[in-house]
């Protein structure tokens, strides 16, 4: 009920926005593209539309489920209606697929007890059981970091990891596990969490360099210049430490090393391929209070580096499961989480549903945005990504991990259809995941984490 | 045991799912998980329950020792000191380094994320890891914060730092661009000599010596660039080294006789400033470590240590993290929700949720009369939303934060028995926090000590702001997750995560049921379940007793229009009507739980990793001494930083061991 809010969201909002439309508004966007990356991806493959443009792979996550009643659409696989909390998708209605019947096995209980949210996060990308332990953390590689391992050297960036969760509670997580699982989706290897950005304007600078447009290539021409000046001595006291070390302090060093090689290999690509581009854009402001400014404003950024082609895999969460942020820009004043235990009241119920759907909106409005920008190949951007939002939880009230909320969104440039409702069964959610690898052209993934298969129909 | 425990837990009986019928087979004894909750509950008097026959204290012992030395093997006079991973400086740590090391704020909370934690804290090393993104944090900020420094040299207020105790300083900037090369390179060397060692926190070494020198005599080779350049240039290269970044560890040689090493003078060096001060050894520890003398003044450095004014951060950073101070500035309270709960208007409730209805039909669908009944509805809400109420402002957050710190403080600086935070009559407020708290006669911003009334419910840290708050959800108290906070915090006795399966609430009672009950009513059917009521049992009498206070820590008599009840009865057997008695059972009764819990998460907190069962012996001889000397916290520091795992490693076998165990696991 804070009034502050509403003109804390106009002004986040239109500082960055502005220049985003402006950005937009160009007819050729390839500028932004260096060709040569475009040239090389056609040449091997991978990552690349049946027009030679490149082609994402993002996943969003929202927290705590969705109320089921109010999420699945009603009808069959061609002609549904579209239910209550996913309404704000219709206009895309021919870009989606919803998909039902996809299951997180290794997100139930199990012998492991309690602790569903920190499963729900952990299991989402994985698909793998992980260590219940607060200090052994265990996980597995995600599905974005083995699609990048293969694809990422096609980017600066091989991957991208944004949130909007802006601080995080001292002392325990959820019942007993780490809170390296519930702050983080992606993960490079089983033991190193891909830790996210949560500050748009550092996301921003990562990407294209600091300062007003003009200054950026410079200016991130120079950070690459003072991180390569100092690469061959910190490689040196690398190798005096490795010996040294037993299995698991060199796994920490290695994490290390791994750091250092990939900014080596940035400074490479930049040597070959020329600078980052610099959209004619403002750099979007630090974290913003309201959260719908913090997500839309994080969307922006999504939408800038697929435009410009800094990296074909990203992920981004909206909040962590198990979030309990009140929802007071929408009236909502009760804790997500602790409302999501809503024990059949009726108001609770639809409190949730209603922050199930503004989430849906958010999401709508950054789906609005990959629609409205041209890819190379005169397509939208939206055509030629495809992205999956979803939650590792199904059921709030339950903690239940069987037919996940999850719709695929955009990739028609990859041959997914859309206007289409979906029901598998009971089919592990990482057959998705390889069925997404393969239009990717990583296609010769056997499995991943707990799957049986392809989905078939994509 | 046959008498006391079989009845349940043999003969094919398993409550609680645990049977000791195959006790004695290899499997069960070497399940240390469950001998480990099996000691706690025994020595705490969870177990047997109560009302059942009672274990005497020598058959208590006979027990405790059994499973110190059969089930966990441990030998009493070779403890195993476990292994720490390599730890990171977390971005406190790493902040605070920079700062002594070059007289550099960095502002680390802006610049790095948020540092995973496990068991309660930011600082264990196998949780902190570095992503690739990190990496390239780490290689900007060390740029960014000799930048810093060169470009503010003018303000620069670094004398006390390790740069600004530099004797060729002056030199460094005196130096003529190119005037002299071989001076210039001279110069660069002894810099490289006196930085090195102080950065890394142990001797450089001749590789490392050798490439930085040679990176800052590139510098120089660059038209233009002096010495002060070169210099710069070699000290971002140390901020962004492994060798400044990770905390490597070096051993003694094992001496005849021991089967641990004692970790070297170094590591000891950075083990006591990183525990003491989230920072690295100073000059003096560092001296000592050189000339091998820091063990045998061990005792005087950590009263340096304790003294100086840097042991702020470890107030700040373990007694923050373990009681949650910390989280108090960022929770989301929603004081407009407390304020209806304690004062329900029924025609505001009433028409809020009307409002809230009708916000969802947008404006063009609603009906004459809906759109009537809504504007009518909002002009009470305004109304109402527009009177004033109590609000957690961001000044009453910081004096919330700094009343749980300073209590903490006091104890420790004081002397006072660390019982003290769970009753005493005096707290740490200011004006401001004090009418919050009903409190009267207390003027001013400024924290200060002050005496409470005899019957006051406050003093002690579980009537603190800090925790009432952070252990509530946005709109109201949760007797649970205060429950848990004690049970987690205080007592060391973690309940048990909510079975798998349960069957829930709405298969108890109906919705309309539901809605109508107290959260003290709602609990009540928890009990009631056998498959509950373990657990809530042991949590929801300690949450209920603290209803009086609201999800901002403020008194309050009632609650939706009921009275509240905050009397129970402890699943120990004693019963008390009000918090004031809960606290003094706490007290005067449970004590010993306390020390435990203590005990549990300063070491884990001074090691950096998760306590193992081959830590029981540890933990009790800390717990010993906290019984011995009245409570002291400083006598507890001490005792901690003496222990084995604290002073020794596990050394060569170590890397040994660890090859051997992921070998067998590929």
């Amino acid at each position: 009920m804070d009034m502050g809010f509403q003109r804390d969201v106009a002004l986040g909002r239109r500082r960055f926005l502005k220049g985003v439309g402006a950005c937009v508004a160009l007819p050729l966007l390839e500028s932004l593209m260096p060709r040569s990356l475009v040239a090389k991806t056609a040449a091997q493959g991978l990552a690349q539309t049946a027009t030679g443009a490149p082609l994402r792979l993002g996943f969003v996550y929202f927290p705590n489920g969705a109320i089921p009643a109010k999420w699945w659409p009603t009808g069959d696989e061609r002609r549904f209606e579209l239910n209550d909390t996913m309404k704000p998708l219709e206009r895309f209605r021919d870009r989606i697929q919803i998909l039902g019947g996809l299951d997180h096995a290794n997100a139930n209980p199990g012998d492991d007890g309690g602790g569903d949210h920190a499963r729900a996060n952990g299991v989402f990308l994985t698909g793998v059981r992980i260590n219940k332990s607060p200090t052994d953390i265990r996980a597995g590689i995600s599905i974005d970091q083995e699609v990048a391992r293969r694809v990422g050297s096609l980017t600066r960036y091989p991957s991208l990891e944004l949130t909007c969760d802006r601080s995080r509670p001292s002392g325990l997580c959820d019942s007993g596990y780490s809170c390296a699982y519930q702050y983080n989706v992606s993960w490079k290897s089983a033991t190193v969490p891909m830790a996210p950005e949560s500050n748009p304007r550092k996301a921003f600078e990562r990407l294209f360099g600091e300062g007003p447009h003009g200054e950026r290539s410079f200016n991130a021409k120079q950070r690459m210049m003072n991180r390569r000046s100092v690469l061959d001595c910190l490689l040196g006291d690398v190798a005096d430490l490795q010996p040294r070390l037993g299995v698991r302090d060199r796994e920490k060093l290695d994490q290390y090393l791994t750091g250092l090689r990939e900014v080596e290999q940035r400074i490479e690509k930049m040597e070959r391929h020329g600078m980052a581009p610099d959209p004619d854009v403002e750099s979007p402001s630090g974290i913003p209070s309201a959260h719908s400014s913090h997500i839309d404003m994080m969307y922006d950024v999504l939408a800038l580096a697929f435009q410009t082609d800094s990296t074909r895999v990203a992920t981004m969460m909206m909040a962590h499961d198990g979030d309990n942020r009140s929802h007071e820009e929408i009236g909502i004043n009760e804790g997500h989480h602790n409302l999501s235990h809503h024990l059949l009241d009726k108001e609770k119920i639809e409190k949730v549903a209603r922050i199930d759907r503004w989430y849906v909106e958010r999401y709508a409005s950054f789906l609005e945005k990959l629609d409205s920008i041209q890819d190379v190949d005169g397509n939208s951007l939206l055509h030629n990504t495809m992205i999956v939002y979803g939650s590792g939880n199904a059921d709030g009230n339950h903690h239940s991990h069987d037919n996940l909320p999850i719709v695929l969104s955009g990739g028609q440039g990859a041959g997914v259809e859309g206007n289409r409702y979906a029901n598998y069964g009971a089919q592990p959610t990482t057959n998705l995941f390889l069925s997404l690898a393969d239009k990717l052209g990583v296609d010769d993934l056997p499995r991943f984490g707990d799957s049986t298969g392809r989905l078939r129909g994509i | 045991m046959d008498f006391y425990c079989y009845d349940c837990h043999g003969y094919g009986e398993k409550k609680g799912g645990l049977t000791l019928d195959s006790f004695g087979e290899g499997e069960e004894i070497e399940n240390h998980e469950l001998w480990g909750k099996v000691l706690k509950r025994v020595r705490f008097g969870l177990m047997p329950p109560h009302g059942e026959d009672q274990l005497e204290a020598e058959e208590l012992k006979t027990i405790i020792d059994w499973i110190k030395s059969e089930a966990f093997e441990i030998d009493p006079e070779a403890l195993d000191p476990g292994a720490v991973v390599l730890r990171r400086l977390n971005r406190n740590e790493y902040r605070n380094s920079v700062r002594d090391l070059i007289g550099v704020e960095v502002d680390t909370d802006a610049l790095f994320p948020p540092d995973d934690s496990g068991e309660g804290f930011d600082n264990i090393g196998s949780v902190l890891t570095i992503s690739p993104m990190l990496l390239e944090k780490y290689l900007d900020v060390a740029q960014l914060a000799v930048e810093e420094l060169m470009g503010n040299l003018d303000t620069w207020e670094g004398s006390g730092s390790y740069l600004g105790r530099y004797q060729g300083l002056a030199d460094l900037f005196a130096g003529e661009t190119g005037s002299d090369l071989e001076s210039e390179r001279t110069l660069l060397e002894d810099f490289v000599s006196y930085m090195g060692p102080r950065v890394f926190r142990r001797p450089l070494e001749a590789s490392s010596k050798r490439r930085l020198t040679e990176l800052g005599h590139s510098v120089l080779e660059v038209p233009g660039k002096g010495a002060i350049d070169g210099a710069s240039q070699v000290l971002v290269a140390m901020l962004a080294s492994p060798r400044f970044i990770f905390r490597y560890e070096g051993m003694e040689e094992l001496q005849p006789g021991e089967r641990y090493p004692l970790v070297d003078e170094w590591s000891l060096a950075s083990r006591l400033s990183y525990f003491l001060w989230s920072s690295m050894p100073d000059e003096t520890l560092l001296a000592l470590a050189a000339s091998g003398r820091l063990r045998e003044n061990l005792d005087t450095q950590v009263g340096r240590l304790l003294e100086d004014e840097r042991s702020d951060a470890f107030v700040r950073n373990f007694a923050g993290q373990w009681l949650h101070a910390r989280d108090i500035e960022l929770v989301a309270i929603n004081a407009f929700d407390l304020f209806l709960r304690e004062n329900p208007v029924p025609e505001v409730v009433e028409n809020r949720r009307v409002l809230h209805r009708l916000a969802g039909v947008p404006a063009s669908e609603r009906t004459e009369e809906e759109q009537a009944q809504f504007q009518h509805a909002v002009d009470i809400v305004t109304n109402a939303f527009a009177q004033p109420r109590p609000k957690l402002s961001s000044s009453m957050r910081r004096a919330m934060r700094e009343e749980t710190e300073l209590l903490f403080e006091y104890i420790l600086r004081e002397e006072r028995n660390v019982l003290d935070l769970i009753d005493s009559n005096y707290a740490f407020l200011n004006e401001e926090l004090a009418e919050h708290y009903g409190i009267e006669g207390v003027e001013g911003e400024e924290m200060r000590r002050v005496a409470l009334p005899a019957d006051s419910p406050r003093g002690g840290v579980l009537t603190q702001g800090t925790i009432l708050a952070v252990t509530s959800n946005p709109t109201r108290t949760s007797p649970v997750k205060r429950g848990v906070f004690i049970l987690d915090n205080i007592l060391g006795t973690p309940p048990s995560p909510p079975p798998p399966n349960i069957s829930s609430l709405e298969d108890v009672a109906d919705a309309d049921e539901l809605s109508k009950m107290s959260l003290r009513e709602t609990l009540a059917i928890h009990r009631e379940k056998p498959l509950c009521s373990s657990c809530h049992n042991q949590m929801d009498p300690l949450g209920l007793a603290l209803e009086n206070f609201n999800a901002m820590g403020r008194w309050r008599d009632s609650e939706l229009g009921q009275e509240i009840d905050a009397s129970g009865t402890l699943i120990s057997g004693e019963s008390f009507e009000t918090i004031q008695e809960l606290k003094r059972i706490l007290r005067s009764q449970h004590s010993y739980e306390f020390f435990h819990c203590l005990s549990e998460k300063l070491l884990t907190f001074a090691l950096g990793r998760e306590l193992e069962y081959y830590d029981t012996e540890t933990v009790d001889r800390l717990v010993e001494v906290l019984q011995e000397k009245d409570g002291s916290l400083q006598a507890l520091i001490r005792a901690t930083i003496d222990s084995v795992p604290f002073q020794r490693g596990r050394g060569e076998s170590d890397a040994f061991e660890t090859e051997q165990m992921a070998n067998t696991q590929h």
